[in-house]
């Protein structure tokens, strides 16, 4: 079989699997040697579960010859954030934490020796019955604490456009997979920009939906207030049939919607003259590169072109999203995290006297720089005597941030705006650095503070120039809450016309 | 102005160590002292959510889009025993073995 196969879009390769053009089986041993060749020197995978993904295939093979109905991601490979609980298979979120104890001659840190979830999450259920083949689990930033990929406790993943660059996080192993051709779709988190930020930097669409949109059971927790899983993919048309298959209601969830999920997939054929585009002044502030922003700029006019109509409008607290976001996150962190204790699953400190040092060493000594340093300050700004003037302070300025965006959707339908200020940043240039990589931030923070959805869809890229190689750029494009079917309407139209439409960055191995 | 919170903006190496305590985790001094730095400028950046009056406004706990459906409140199977523990690095008498917490004479 041809695996350029696996470049085509999701609907195409579930189609051509539907109508036995070729088998699922085919598609996955494709989709696995392509992993063995490419993957070495792009760490998009932490582990691989290719027997389980045959055995799928062949189930997928097995259920067309005896004529039943296939789902929509029939025989389609996708990759899944190991933030993400898979029933038996490995799940580390990135995080030596939930590894089990190593047995003599064992590798210290070797995610294949992660906890083994006795349940699927419930996205992860849903795309199994779709059809859909699970690969492998994909890199992240330990506990999807990071905008680089670089805080994974086993290595750091990178950018197929340049391999000396990072692909962005905390989702930077799902956002390779897709952009690097080794599956067609992937799931992600996002929390404060985990999808759309490495979508950015990777050239692929990702998509964060409604705050309670989608099914966060089975996700490992880092901020509940702010989670939600969504799809990557290499064009809209893919991560909309992806959306498709994991949003709904799921009683397992509390904060899940019991709204109907719309037809995104459809959507996209939309017509979108008429729309109206909120531009926010304060996303295009100082700081922002020029050529990133030229590159916005002439995604805006694509979209004037296709007959919408931009409004300039503000956003005012949008310089306080970094401030409440670092608060809120590292608080419920703080919390969620401490079930990490060395008793019940994953890593544990031996010889602890008590069970206050037993405790103390098991976090001390497997969490990251990182998580420490997110816990450390979510219990600073949880305890008593700070709590009011942070952690309260913070919930307020929220409410503010998300009155900036009830406001401008009384005006406009769809906000457009960069998602990161730079392109893709050489691995190291900011792990000494903290607070600059939290302020990168800042143009994906507020949409998720907010709970409204949002979107990455790439625009054209920078030019090369002075040794640095072409790199790609997102269009961030957030609209109301639930109106995910029209920032796919809209985001497909611009990807019909968009200069970045259709290229792959060049990937040696089949 | 809303009046700034009490406490200094920068935090002393003793605090973060206590801390630390406070999150059970045991990290060794180079990593306190690198960690009180690092809050240190964080908190500072942080400072600037005092510039806004915030007197009035209702805090968000969580975005409510809609009132998200209740589940029915009936019983159903839970974990088998013997999988609940699998995963337990160490068990004892079919139990989470962990060491003694409870002061004995």
């Amino acid at each position: 079989m041809d695996p350029t196969v696996l470049d085509r879009s999701i609907p195409e390769l579930a189609g051509l699997v539907t109508r036995g053009e070729v088998s699922a089986e085919e598609v996955t041993t494709a989709c696995l040697d392509r992993i063995t060749k490419r993957d070495g020197a792009l760490g998009a995978f932490l582990t691989v579960q290719a027997d389980e993904a045959l055995e799928a295939a062949r189930a997928v093979d097995q259920k067309r010859a005896r004529g039943e109905a296939l789902g929509p991601l029939a025989g389609v490979p996708i990759g899944i954030k190991d933030a993400l609980c898979t029933r038996d298979a490995p799940t580390t979120a990135g995080s030596r934490i939930l590894l089990r104890p190593a047995s003599k001659g064992e590798a210290a840190a070797d995610p294949r020796r992660g906890f083994r979830p006795p349940y699927d999450a419930t996205v992860v259920a849903r795309l199994r019955a779709a059809g859909a083949v699970l690969v492998g689990k994909t890199n992240m930033d330990e506990f999807a604490m990071g905008s680089s990929n670089e805080n994974s406790a086993f290595f750091p993943a990178r950018n197929p456009w340049d391999p000396t660059r990072t692909p962005g996080g905390s989702s930077g192993g799902s956002a390779v997979c897709v952009a690097a051709g080794l599956a067609p779709g992937a799931l992600g988190s996002d929390t404060g920009g985990s999808i759309r930020q490495p979508a950015a930097l990777t050239g692929t669409v990702g998509i964060k939906p409604t705050y309670g949109r989608v099914s966060r059971y089975g996700l490992v927790a880092f901020a509940s207030s702010l989670d939600q899983v969504g799809p990557f993919a290499a064009d809209v048309r893919s991560a909309a049939r992806l959306l498709g298959v994991i949003a709904g209601h799921d009683p397992h969830d509390q904060t899940s919607l019991g709204a109907p999920v719309a037809h995104y997939e459809d959507a996209c054929g939309r017509d979108v003259k008429g729309l109206r585009i909120g531009v926010p002044e304060e996303y295009f502030a100082k700081g922002i590169e020029p050529a990133v922003e030229k590159s916005v700029r002439e995604a805006l006019a694509g979209l004037v072109s296709l007959g919408c109509e931009l409004v300039p409008v503000r956003l005012p607290h949008t310089r306080y999203a970094v401030a409440t976001y670092y608060v809120l996150a590292t608080a419920e962190a703080s919390s969620n995290l401490s079930r990490y204790d060395g008793v019940r699953f994953g890593a544990r400190a031996e010889g602890a006297e008590d069970l206050a040092a037993l405790y103390a060493r098991t976090r001390g000594q497997n969490f990251g720089r990182e998580v420490a340093r997110r816990i450390v300050l979510g219990t600073y700004v949880l305890s008593a005597g700070y709590y009011d003037a942070y952690y309260l302070r913070a919930q307020r300025v929220r409410t503010l941030i998300r009155r900036d965006f009830e406001e401008v959707f009384r005006q406009v339908d769809v906000l457009a705006a960069p998602v990161s200020p730079t392109v893709a940043f050489p691995l190291g240039e900011r792990v000494d650095d903290p607070l600059a990589m939290y302020l990168a931030d800042i143009y994906t923070l507020p949409a998720s503070l907010a709970g409204v959805p949002a979107l990455s869809v790439p625009c054209a890229p920078t030019p090369a120039a002075d040794g640095v190689p072409s790199l790609p750029v997102g269009l961030q494009l957030v609209g109301p809450p639930l109106e995910e079917a029209r920032l796919c309407a809209l985001a497909a139209a611009w990807e019909g016309i968009s200069p970045a439409r259709g290229s792959r960055p060049k990937v040696s191995g089949a | 102005m809303p009046p700034a919170p009490e406490g200094p903006a920068t935090l002393a190496e003793d605090e973060v160590r206590s801390l630390a305590r406070l999150a059970n985790l045991d990290l060794p001094d180079a990593e306190i002292q690198r960690l009180t730095g690092d809050l240190g400028r964080i908190l500072a950046y942080v400072r600037q959510l005092e510039e806004l009056d915030v007197t009035g406004i209702e805090p968000t706990l969580h975005v409510e889009i809609e009132r998200a459906p209740l589940r029915a409140d009936e019983p159903h199977e839970s974990l088998p025993h013997e999988i609940a523990l699998r995963e337990a690095p160490r068990t004892s008498m079919e139990g989470f073995a962990v060491p003694g917490f409870v002061e004995e004479d």
